[in-house]
Order: structure tokens, then sequence, then C-alpha cells
């Protein structure tokens, strides 16, 4: 008897916390920076992207079955360094993405190379076909700023359906969407 | 109440979910990696054989303190310690091999992780068979490999390569030594490099440049060497053990991947 009692106050105490837990990040809201985000690229992200739409893990879905909208993983993964020693076992990594997206790994740094820059360009123009109307998606990790800086980088470039998909991989396999390995594109020098 | 215990089934089930998924990928790695390592050679566990001592959870991904103590059934001697960290880019940490017939091979590092990986450490006896622990250790989320390096590259030449000696054999109660038995603690000023990091003002990447190959002497007589990658930490440090012999001085000579090569000696006192 007193057991079960416990265990019900134990469940209401942990039922309040997520509860406080759920209502106190609410009101933590992140204000959009100016320009690009430059560091701390791991942490709490605005609600959304002035000039973007921004979309849950159930609206991306949708949006993933229509098949209309680009999928765009931005990840950062860096390349291989170029002068290892003969033989060095290196691995090149792959990530779990949503199956069809393109994975066009550090282009949500705070900062570019002018060379990567174009390199992002000539990419989304090459997958978008030249057009500026076509949906595009960017996401990578949940709390995670790169898609919100690539995003806003692709609105620069005059892309007039640009979304965000905050959550990303994390608030996908959440709703045990399908994912899928995959290696990355970048700019390599 | 239908609503709390829905709350706490909710968080029960995202616990399940996170571990089992993280360990699925765990394992999945090191099937992928273990070929190109020791091929299909059969790998035995063996907690007895070897202890590994790691974080739960890093404080610092750049600077991760493990400890191998390790031994092979009785007869037989250690030919090598290889540790390995699954899901770093160079999976490699170091490949220690003892310069002669040793039963007991004890090392201790300081090594850096770009996420939660494996840490395992294979010993290999003179008979070939080989003898493995794990322990999983998870990380802050700093993604120590590609971090900016501490030291400043500018003014690198002033330090690159120095090193310090220290002896930190455990004393007992009345604060003497109860043997011959030793460990000392190396420290070596090096940016070791990964090649993954970025130059902040140029964004471009630093090219490699890492400690990989590094040999210890007790006075004329080599105790052991190891072949290196980028995993050990920006100024890497290597505690191991050895046992007085009369000899003088350890000889520590190391080299990088630009070619450079670095030597310094350190008095160990004669024998007690």
């Amino acid at each position: 008897m007193r057991r079960q009692a416990t265990r019900h106050i134990l469940a209401a105490v942990l039922g309040l916390a997520l509860a406080v837990l759920s209502f106190g990040a609410s009101f933590a809201e992140v204000a959009e920076p100016e320009g690009y985000k430059l560091d701390h690229f791991r942490s709490a992200v605005p609600c959304g992207l002035k000039g973007a739409k921004t979309v849950g893990a159930k609206a991306a879905w949708a949006l993933w079955q229509g098949g209309d909208t680009l999928f765009i993983d931005v990840m950062p993964q860096a390349p291989k360094p170029k002068n290892l020693p003969e033989g060095t076992f290196w691995r090149e990594r792959t990530r779990d993405t949503i199956p069809g997206s393109y994975w066009l790994a550090n282009v949500g740094y705070g900062r570019l190379h002018p060379d990567a820059e174009l390199w992002f360009k000539d990419k989304l123009e090459l997958l978008s076909g030249g057009n500026k109307e076509r949906p595009i998606l960017f996401y990578c990790l949940m709390n995670c700023w790169m898609s919100w800086n690539a995003a806003k980088r692709a609105l620069s470039y005059g892309y007039q359906n640009v979304l965000w998909f905050p959550e990303g991989t994390d608030g996908w396999s959440f709703e045990n969407y399908p994912l899928k390995a995959q290696y990355p594109a970048m700019y390599v020098r | 109440m239908k609503y709390r215990s829905g709350a706490l089934a909710l968080a029960m089930a995202c616990a399940l979910n996170l571990t089992s998924g993280s360990m699925a990928l765990a394992e999945d790695t090191w099937s992928a990696i273990k070929p190109a390592i020791f091929q299909e050679r059969v790998i035995h566990h063996s907690r007895e054989l070897i202890s590994l001592e790691a974080p739960y959870r890093t404080l610092d991904d750049r600077v991760i303190p493990i400890k191998v103590r390790s031994t092979v059934p009785s007869g037989r001697s250690i030919k090598s310690l290889t540790l390995i960290a699954d899901d770093n880019p160079m999976p490699v940490i170091g490949v220690f091999r003892p310069a002669s017939p040793v039963s007991k091979f004890g090392i201790g590092l300081n090594i850096r992780l770009d996420g939660t990986s494996n840490i395992r450490a294979v010993v290999e006896a003179d008979d070939g068979s080989l003898y493995m622990t794990k322990k999983l250790v998870k990380t802050s989320g700093q993604g120590a490999c590609a971090a900016p390096p501490i030291t400043d590259l500018d003014t690198i030449d002033e330090t690159l390569g120095k090193m310090a000696f220290n002896d930190v054999t455990a004393k007992s109660a009345s604060g003497g030594f109860t043997s011959i038995a030793r460990r000392g603690r190396l420290k070596l000023m090096h940016p070791n490099l990964t090649g993954l990091q970025m130059n902040q003002i140029t964004l471009l990447h630093i090219p490699a440049r890492y400690i990989d190959k590094l040999t210890v002497w007790q006075g004329k007589r080599e105790l052991f060497s190891v072949e290196s990658g980028i995993t050990l930490s920006e100024n890497p440090e290597i505690e191991f053990d050895y046992r007085l012999d009369g000899s003088e001085d350890l000889t520590i000579e190391a080299s990088d991947t630009d070619g450079t090569k670095f030597k310094s000696s350190f008095p160990i006192g004669p024998a007690g």
C-alpha cells in the first residue's frame, strides 16, 4: 500500500518535472542574430528564421512524401587531411540522413571561405535546376545553428521558398521516419 | 493519473531508445573497422587480463585521461598493445611495443575524442593470440578533433618538442618506495595538429602535423616504442612503468609527421 503510494508520488513528481521543463523551454526565447551565428553552434536556436518557413517533423515528413522539396543536410564534417603518412588508416564517416537528401557538409559555419561559398552556391543552383522558387529544406540536428545559417545563406542567394527544419534528424528519428547512411559532399581545397 | 504514467512511460521510452541506439551504432563501427586493423583474426574478450580506466562521461573532450594495465596468460609475453577509439576518424590511438619480453604492460595517456566512442585495448601475446577489453566513453559535444588548437601556432617554435618528466610512483604510507618499480609521466610539447582544425582567419584547414613515433630508452636499453596518431591530445602526456636497473637516465626520442625529431634525457637516479 505504502509502496504504491510512493510510486504514485514518484510518477507525479516526474510528470511535474517534465511539465516544468517543457514550459521553461518555451519561455527562454532566443533572438535571431543580425548576421550569421559565429560560434556555439550547438545551443538553443530561435523559433524561426526571417524570410523562411519553419517546419516541424510532421510537416517535414509531408513535404518529403510530396517529393517536390529539396532536402539539404548541412551537418559539418572535416575533410580527410591531405598530408597523412602513407598507409594511415582513416575512416571516412557516414551519417544517417533523411533518404534522398543531399548532404552538403560545412556550409552552415558562421563564415565560409569565399571558394567554399561559391561551391555551396553552385551546388544549390545545380540541385534546384536554377529554379529560385524550388522549395529547399535545410536541417542538421536539434539545437544546431548550422541549418539556420545555411538556410539564411540560401535566402541571401535569392531562393524564395526556403524551409528550416530545426529539429533535424533528431526530431525525424523520434517520429520513427526512415534514415539512410550517406557520405558527405564538401568543398575541399 | 493516466497523464502522469503516460509521461513516465514516455521518459522511459526515450531513455531506452537512446541507449539501444548508441550501443548498436558503436558495435556497427567496430565491425566496420576491425578488418582494417586485425583482419579476420580472432580476438578474445578478457577483463581479467586487461583493465581499462576511462571516464564514463568526459569533462573536456580534448584531454581525456585513460589508463590501461595488461597482462597475458602465464608463460606468454606481450608483443604489442593497441589502443583504439572506434569512432574517431583515425581510429588507432597508438600501437605500443615493449622492446623486450614482458608479462605486464601499463600505460596512461591523454586522448581526444570527436564524439561518443568505444575505447578498446587489444593485447597481442607472443604466440599471436589477441585479447581485448573495451569501454564506452561519452563525450560532452565539443568535437575535439576539429577544436582549435590551444597553442599559438605563430610562436610554436619556442616550445615545440620540449619535454618534461616526472616520477609519479605511488609511495608507501611512510613516504618511501617499497620496490624498484617506478611509474613515470612524460609530457611533450607539441600541437599534434589533426588536420581537421580550421584556421579562423583564413577559413582553411590547418595541415596535419602530429607525433607519429616515440621511443623510450632506459640507459642504453629500449623500453618501448609507440606509433601514434591524431587521437593523442595536444601536448600529449604518456605514463609508463619501468624498474630501476642501475641506469642513470631515461631518454625519449620522438618524431612528427613533418619529419622533425625531438630528443630529451632525464636523470632517474641509481637503483635503490
